[in-house]
C-alpha cells in the first residue's frame, strides 16, 4: 500500500510539476474501461466477470544533445474483482552518437521479424492475458542496450543486470491446474524458487547482428541468460511426509542462438524466425522416485508466416503463421514428457470504412485441435475515442489446451491524450 | 529620330518574324512537359501537414504529420512521422524506391515497439486510410511516360484561363485510365486532376489551391482529395515546407526506431 501510495505521489507531482517547469515536451496517455463477460462452464449463461478501468501516463522529452528521456506509468482497478495495480513502466533516457544509438534504464526490448510470437524477442515474457485479449507488447525491465550503426549492417548488444522471471498469471495458473492435478504442488514450487542472486550471476547479455541483403531483412542473435520458469524436478526426500519425495525448482541458465528474416515475394510480406538452445540439463536420475517435470534438453522454436492484402473492398489483410514450440504448450509448461507443440495463427482485418474496422484472431493448436478465436470490431470517434466490441471463444474440450480458457465477451472504452 | 525609326522598325520585323512561333498552339504534350509542378509536396525536403479526412457524413479527422522527401536520379526515399492525434502519435513510416529494386517498406508502430516489413504493393493502396495512394501521396503528378496527352479546348476555372489536358494511359499498369487536367496558363501548374477508372467512371478528383513560391517551386499549399465513388474527401494543408537537403541518415531504420 506504501508503495502504491509513492507511486501515485510520484505520478502525482510529475503531473503538476513538469508542465509548470516546461520539462516534458510531450505529455500523453490512455484512459479506458471495459465490462467483460463469461459464460459459465455449461456455456449457457453470461456472467460478469470483470469491470477493468485502467490509465496510462507517458512524459517525454528530446535531449538538446539528442535523444530522449522517457517516463510511463500505468494502473488499473477492477470494480468487479476488486483488485488492482499501480507502478511505474518505463524510465529510459536514450542517445544518439554518431555510430551508436544507445537507451539505458527500464524499458521494453522487443526483437524478431514475426508477428507476435518472437523466438528471438529473448527478454520478452508471454503474457496470456496479453494474447488473449490481442495484444502485442512486453513487460519492460532494466537493462541497457547500445547499437553501432554502419551503412550496411548494425550489431546491437543488451545486458540485464538482474534477470527478471515471468510472472505465472491468473489466466496461465488457472489452465495449469485445470489441465493437470498436480499444478497446485508445481505451482506452490515455483513460488518456492529463489532468483539467482549476486553481482554478474542474474545477469543476462544478447546480441544481435542486422543487414539487408537483396530486399531481405536479416538478423541474427544470441543470448545468455536464464529461463523464464523455473526448471522443475522430483527428487527423493526421506525425510518428506506422507510421500519421500519433494518439488524442487532452479532457474537454470540457457543459451539460444537465433536468425530471423522479414521480405516481399511479389506482393505479400513473409517472414521467418527461428532459435535454438535451451536450459543448462537437470542429471537424470535412475531413481524411480525421481523425474524431470521440465524440458531438460535443446529445442528449437520457429515461426514462419505471411500477409497478403486482397483487393476486395477496402482491402482485406489476411496473416498467416506457422508456430513451433519445441518446448511444450505456450500453456503447460511442465511435465514429465515435454513433447513439442504446434499452432496455426491467423489475422483476418478489415477497414469496413476509415472510422470502423472487423479484426480477427485465430490461434489453432494443431496437437489437440482445440483453440482460440477472437473477433473485435472498433468504431474510432474523433478526438481519439475508441470502442471496442470482442468475443473470444474457445473450442475444445476442458481437458485440451485452450479448453479451460472461459469464453468471454468484452466492451471496451478508450481515450488516448 | 532617324534612330528611333530604325529601331521601331527593327521591332515591328523581328516581331513579324518571330509571330508564327508564339502563335503556335502548345500540343497537349508539349504542356505537361512544361509543368512547372509535378510533385504535392517538394521532391526532395521537409513538410509538415494538416491531414483531414471527411466522411460521407462530413464527420471529419485531424491528423498532423512530418515527412522527409528525397529523390534523385536513383530512386526516391520518404520518411513519415504521425505527430497527432494521440492514438497514431508516434507511428512512423519509410519507404525506399531504388530503380532496378523491388520497392522497401517498414512501418514502426509504438505498441509493438519495433518496426515491421510491409509489402510494397501497398503504394496503389489507401495511404492510412485516406482517399490518397501511397505513390500520390509521394505526389508525384509527372505522367508524360505513361500517359499520352491530347489537348481539349481552353475553360476558366474560378475565373483562372486554363489549358485542358486528356491523358490516355500508355498500357494497363497504371492506376486510372484516364485523366483530365487543368492547368493554369499563366503558372503552367495544375489546377485540378480528375482521375477516370476503365468503366470511364470519375473515380476521384484533386484540387490543387493557395500555389505559394518556396525557393523558386510554386508549391499548393491546400490539396483536396476527393473519391466520388465513396463521397469521401481528403483535405491536405502544408503548415510549413522546406527544399532543404535531407540527410540520408533519416531514411534509415536507424532513424525509424528514434
Amino acid at each position: 500500500m506504501k508503495r502504491q501510495f509513492r507511486v501515485w505521489a510520484m505520478v502525482f507531482v510529475l503531473l503538476i510539476a513538469l508542465p509548470l517547469t516546461g520539462w516534458a515536451a510531450y505529455i500523453g496517455g490512455e484512459l479506458n474501461a471495459d465490462l467483460v463477460y463469461e459464460w459459465d462452464q455449461d456455456e449457457e449463461d453470461l456472467l460478469q466477470a470483470s469491470i477493468p478501468t485502467g490509465f496510462s501516463l507517458v512524459l517525454e522529452d528530446h535531449l538538446d544533445s539528442g535523444g530522449k528521456v522517457h517516463f510511463s506509468a500505468k494502473g488499473f482497478w477492477d470494480w468487479k474483482r476488486e483488485k488492482g495495480d499501480l507502478a511505474a513502466d518505463q524510465l529510459w533516457i536514450s542517445g544518439y552518437l554518431d555510430d551508436v544509438d544507445y537507451i539505458l534504464g527500464r524499458q521494453v526490448i522487443s526483437w524478431g521479424t514475426a508477428d507476435g510470437f518472437n523466438p528471438t524477442s529473448y527478454f520478452a515474457r508471454l503474457d496470456s492475458s496479453a494474447l488473449t485479449s490481442g495484444g502485442l507488447g512486453s513487460e519492460p525491465l532494466w537493462a541497457g542496450q547500445a547499437t553501432y550503426y554502419r551503412p550496411d549492417w548494425s550489431i546491437t548488444a543488451v545486458v540485464v543486470p538482474f534477470f527478471k522471471p515471468q510472472k505465472i498469471d491468473d489466466i496461465m495458473r488457472e489452465m495449469m491446474i485445470k489441465s493437470d492435478p498436480q499444478a497446485p504442488l508445481l505451482l506452490a514450487a515455483v513460488d518456492e524458487v529463489k532468483k539467482p542472486s549476486g553481482l554478474g550471476k542474474n545477469s543476462e547479455l544478447a546480441l544481435r547482428g542486422e543487414t539487408n541483403l537483396a530486399g531481405w531483412d536479416l538478423q541474427a542473435s544470441f543470448f545468455s541468460g536464464f529461463e523464464p520458469l523455473p526448471g522443475l524436478e522430483v527428487k527423493f526426500d526421506p525425510a518428506a511426509a506422507p510421500l519421500p519425495i519433494k518439488i524442487v525448482g532452479k532457474y537454470r541458465r540457457q543459451n539460444f542462438f537465433g536468425l530471423a528474416a522479414a521480405g516481399t515475394i511479389g506482393d505479400a510480406g513473409v517472414w521467418a524466425e527461428a532459435a535454438y538452445g535451451g536450459p543448462e540439463a537437470f542429471e537424470e536420475s535412475e531413481n524411480p522416485l525421481e523425474s524431470v517435470l521440465a524440458v531438460n534438453k535443446k529445442y528449437v522454436q520457429a515461426v514462419f508466416g505471411g500477409d497478403y492484402t486482397f483487393d476486395l473492398g477496402q482491402g482485406l489483410l489476411v496473416q498467416a503463421q506457422y508456430i513451433y514450440r519445441g518446448q511444450g504448450s505456450l500453456f503447460a509448461p511442465y511435465g514429465e514428457k515435454i513433447e513439442p507443440a504446434h499452432y496455426l495463427y491467423g489475422r483476418l482485418g478489415y477497414d469496413l470504412t476509415p472510422d470502423d474496422s472487423l479484426e480477427m484472431v485465430i490461434i489453432h493448436g494443431l496437437k489437440d485441435q482445440s483453440g482460440l478465436i477472437m473477433p473485435v470490431y472498433t468504431h474510432r470517434f474523433p478526438h481519439s475515442i475508441t470502442v471496442e466490441a470482442g468475443l473470444l471463444g474457445v473450442y475444445g474440450k476442458e481437458d485440451q489446451e485452450f479448453g479451460p480458457i472461459p469464453s468471454q465477451a468484452r466492451l471496451g472504452l478508450s481515450f488516448k491524450f | 529620330m532617324r534612330k528611333t525609326l530604325i529601331l521601331v522598325l527593327g521591332l515591328f520585323l523581328a516581331g513579324a518574324a518571330l509571330t508564327p512561333t508564339y502563335a503556335r498552339e502548345l500540343s497537349g504534350q508539349e504542356i505537361l512537359d512544361d509543368l512547372e509542378f509535378s510533385n504535392i509536396l517538394s521532391a526532395s525536403g521537409t513538410a509538415e501537414l494538416t491531414l483531414i479526412t471527411e466522411n460521407v457524413k462530413g464527420v471529419q479527422r485531424k491528423y498532423s504529420i512530418r515527412v522527409f522527401r528525397k529523390s534523385g536520379d536513383d530512386g526516391e526515399k520518404q520518411f513519415l512521422e504521425y505527430l497527432a492525434p494521440a492514438d497514431v502519435r508516434g507511428t512512423k513510416f519509410l519507404s525506399l524506391t531504388e530503380k532496378g529494386r523491388e520497392d522497401q517498406m517498414w512501418l514502426y508502430m509504438p505498441a509493438l515497439g519495433r518496426e515491421r516489413r510491409i509489402a510494397a504493393h501497398m503504394t496503389e493502396d489507401s495511404f492510412m486510410g485516406t482517399d490518397f495512394t501511397y505513390e500520390e501521396i509521394g505526389g508525384n503528378l509527372a505522367y508524360e511516360d505513361e500517359y499520352s496527352a491530347q489537348r481539349l479546348p481552353d475553360e476558366e476555372l474560378e475565373g483562372l484561363s486554363c489549358y485542358v489536358l486528356d491523358l490516355e494511359a500508355r498500357s494497363e499498369d497504371v492506376l486510372y485510365a484516364k485523366i483530365q487536367m487543368w492547368v493554369w496558363k499563366d503558372e503552367m501548374v495544375p489546377l485540378q486532376v480528375d482521375f477516370w477508372d476503365p468503366a470511364d467512371t470519375l473515380k476521384k478528383t484533386l484540387t490543387l489551391r493557395d500555389f505559394r513560391r518556396v525557393e523558386e517551386e510554386l508549391i499548393p499549399h491546400n490539396v483536396v482529395m476527393a473519391d466520388n465513388l465513396k463521397g469521401t474527401r481528403t483535405i491536405l494543408e502544408i503548415t510549413k515546407i522546406t527544399e532543404d537537403d535531407v540527410d540520408d541518415e533519416v531514411f534509415t531504420v536507424r532513424y525509424l526506431r528514434r
